[in-house]
C-alpha cells in the first residue's frame, strides 16, 4: 500500500515549488546584464535570498538554489562550475537564518538599529562564504578567469541586493502583511505541540 | 513600522531611484521617453495587480480616486517636464538640479504654515550650498533653460511629495500604489498615442532594452512605489525629501565607479565630491534635532 504523505510535508513542498517560481519570475528578466559572460551576472534576484532563509528555512535554502540552477540552464548558461554555485548558494541561505538565529536568538526582526547592524553583518559574512565558494568552483575549471571582477561582482550582488531590497521585502513582510518568520512559526508549532499533548 | 523602518526604507528607495543611471542606458536613445514611462508604470502596476488583486480592488470613495488621479497626473508632468529639462543638461547638473526639491520643499510647508525647525534650514542650507558648488562648475549658459525646467520640475515634485505624504496616511499603500501607477500608464500611453500612433509597435524589443523595461518596472515602479508610500506613512514630507536628496550621492557614486558596461562614467571632480559631502551633511543635520538634543543634554548635566 503507497504511503500518504504528511500534509506538513505536502505544504513544504507546495512552499518548494512556489518559491521556486517566485525564484524564476524575479531571476529571468536580469539574465542579459552580464559582466562576466557565462559567469555571473547583475542579479537582483539575490535580495530574496535571505528573505528564503529567514521565513522558509531549508525549504527556501533548496528552493533558491534549485531555482538559480533551473535559470542557469533556461539562459543556457550552464557551466560545471554551476555545482559550486548550486552550493553556495544553498549554504549562502541558510548561513543567514542559522547565524540570525545564532547571534540574536530571537525571530527576525528590523526593528532596532542593533537588528540593522546584525543582519547586515551577517550578510557580509555570508557572503564571503559564498563568494569563496563560487570563486574556487570557477577558477577550478577556468583558472584564466579575471578573478578580482569575478569576486567583486559576486560579493557586490549577494551583499548589495540583500540589504537595499531584501530588508524593505521583508519589513514589509512583517510589520504590514504579518507574515510570521521561520523562528516565529517553529514557536508557534512547538506551543501547539504542548497544548494538545496536554491533557 | 517604525521611524527607523520608515527612514531605512525611504533610503533604499532613494537607492532604487538613483539606479535610474544605469537601467536609462540600457534602452535605445530613440526609445521616446513616454515610451518608456508608459510601459515601465503598465508593467509595475501589473505586477502590484497580480500580487495584490484583493487589496487593490477594494471600494475606494469619489474624494480618494479623483485625489488619486491628480497625484498620478502631476507625477507624470513632472517626470516629462523632468525629461525635458534633462535633455539640456549634462547628467550631473541634471540630477543635482533635481535635488533642489529638498530646498523648496521646506519653502511650501512654511506657505502651508507649518513649522519648521532651525537645524532643518541649516541642513537645506548645506544641501544648497552642496548643489550649487556642483552645478556652478559644470553648468554653461546653454544649459540656462534645463536648469528653468528643472525648478518648476523641483516646485512640483515637492508639493507632490506633500501630497503623496498626506494621502499615503489615509489610504492603503498598496491600492494606492498601484492606482498611481495605473494612471501614469493610462495618461503616458494617451501622450504617446499622439506622438507615435503605432504605439507598442512602433519599437523594435531588444533583450538588452526589455531587461531594463522588466528592472525598472520592478524595482523602480512597483518595489520603490509601494515601500515609498508605505514609509510615508510614518514619515514627515520634509523627512522624505531630506533622505531623497541622497540620490545625488548614489547617482554619482554609481556613475564614477561602476564599469562602462553599466553606465555613463563621469569624472569625478574636487567640486562633485566636495558637493555630494555637503549634500549628504545637509541630510544628517536636517534629520538630527541639535536644539532639542542640546537642551536635553544639559537639563541631563544639570540634574
Amino acid at each position: 500500500m503507497r504511503k500518504q504523505s504528511s500534509p506538513q510535508f505536502r505544504r513544504e513542498l507546495g512552499r518548494f515549488f512556489l518559491l521556486i517560481v517566485i525564484h524564476m519570475a524575479v531571476s529571468l528578466p536580469f539574465k542579459v546584464m552580464i559582466m562576466i559572460p557565462g559567469f555571473t551576472d547583475i542579479r537582483p534576484v539575490t535580495c530574496i535570498q535571505p528573505l528564503f532563509g529567514l521565513f522558509y528555512g531549508q525549504t527556501g535554502a533548496l528552493a533558491f538554489a534549485v531555482g538559480n540552477l533551473i535559470s542557469d540552464i533556461l539562459s543556457d548558461s550552464l557551466q560545471w562550475s554551476c555545482i559550486a554555485g548550486f552550493l553556495a548558494n544553498y549554504l549562502y541561505v541558510v548561513l543567514i537564518y542559522k547565524l540570525w538565529h545564532a547571534i540574536r536568538k530571537k525571530a527576525f526582526s528590523l526593528r532596532q538599529a542593533k537588528d540593522f547592524f546584525a543582519y547586515i553583518a551577517i550578510v557580509l559574512l555570508s557572503a564571503a562564504v559564498l563568494t569563496a565558494i563560487i570563486t574556487l568552483g570557477v577558477y577550478a575549471v577556468y583558472p584564466q578567469v579575471d578573478l578580482p571582477t569575478l569576486i567583486g561582482t559576486i560579493f557586490c550582488n549577494n551583499t548589495i541586493f540583500p540589504v537595499v531590497l531584501g530588508a524593505p521585502i521583508m519589513i514589509m513582510m512583517q510589520e504590514e502583511f504579518h507574515i510570521p518568520d521561520l523562528w516565529t512559526r517553529r514557536m508557534r508549532e512547538k506551543e501547539e505541540r504542548e497544548k494538545t499533548q496536554t491533557p | 513600522m517604525n521611524k527607523t523602518q520608515s527612514n531605512f526604507c525611504l533610503l533604499c528607495v532613494t537607492l532604487c531611484w538613483s539606479t535610474e543611471v544605469i537601467l536609462l542606458k540600457n534602452i535605445p536613445s530613440d526609445v521616446p521617453s513616454i515610451a518608456v514611462t508608459a510601459l515601465t508604470n503598465l508593467i509595475g502596476c501589473a505586477i502590484l495587480l497580480l500580487l495584490f488583486f484583493k487589496k487593490i480592488f477594494r471600494p475606494i470613495p469619489k474624494r480618494q480616486i479623483l485625489r488619486v488621479v491628480g497625484l498620478g497626473a502631476l507625477n507624470m508632468i513632472y517626470n516629462l517636464l523632468m525629461l525635458l529639462g534633462l535633455q539640456y543638461l549634462n547628467v550631473s547638473t541634471g540630477i543635482f538640479t533635481l535635488s533642489m526639491t529638498t530646498v523648496v520643499l521646506p519653502v511650501l510647508l512654511l506657505l502651508k504654515r507649518q513649522k519648521i525647525k532651525a537645524n532643518t534650514w541649516i541642513g537645506v542650507g548645506l544641501i544648497l550650498a552642496g548643489i550649487l558648488l556642483a552645478v556652478n562648475l559644470h553648468a554653461d549658459w546653454s544649459q540656462l533653460p534645463g536648469v528653468g525646467i528643472m525648478l518648476v520640475v523641483c516646485f512640483l515634485r515637492a508639493f507632490y511629495i506633500i501630497k503623496l505624504n498626506e494621502t499615503a496616511k489615509e489610504m492603503e499603500p498598496i491600492q494606492l500604489s498601484a492606482l498611481i501607477l495605473g494612471v501614469v500608464a493610462v495618461l503616458s500611453i494617451f501622450i504617446w498615442l499622439f506622438y507615435q500612433p503605432r504605439t507598442f509597435f512602433a519599437l523594435t524589443y531588444s533583450a538588452e532594452m526589455l531587461s531594463s523595461v522588466f528592472t525598472y518596472s520592478y524595482f523602480i515602479c512597483a518595489f520603490a512605489t509601494v515601500i515609498n508610500i508605505f514609509a510615508q506613512k510614518q514619515a514627515t514630507p520634509r523627512t522624505a525629501s531630506v533622505i531623497y536628496s541622497l540620490e545625488i550621492v548614489f547617482s554619482t557614486i554609481f556613475s564614477a565607479t561602476l564599469p562602462d558596461i553599466l553606465v555613463d562614467r563621469i569624472l569625478l571632480t574636487p567640486s562633485l565630491v566636495i558637493g555630494c559631502v555637503l549634500v549628504a551633511v545637509g541630510a544628517f543635520v536636517s534629520e538630527f534635532d541639535f536644539v532639542t538634543r542640546m537642551a536635553a543634554w544639559k537639563r541631563r548635566r544639570a540634574a
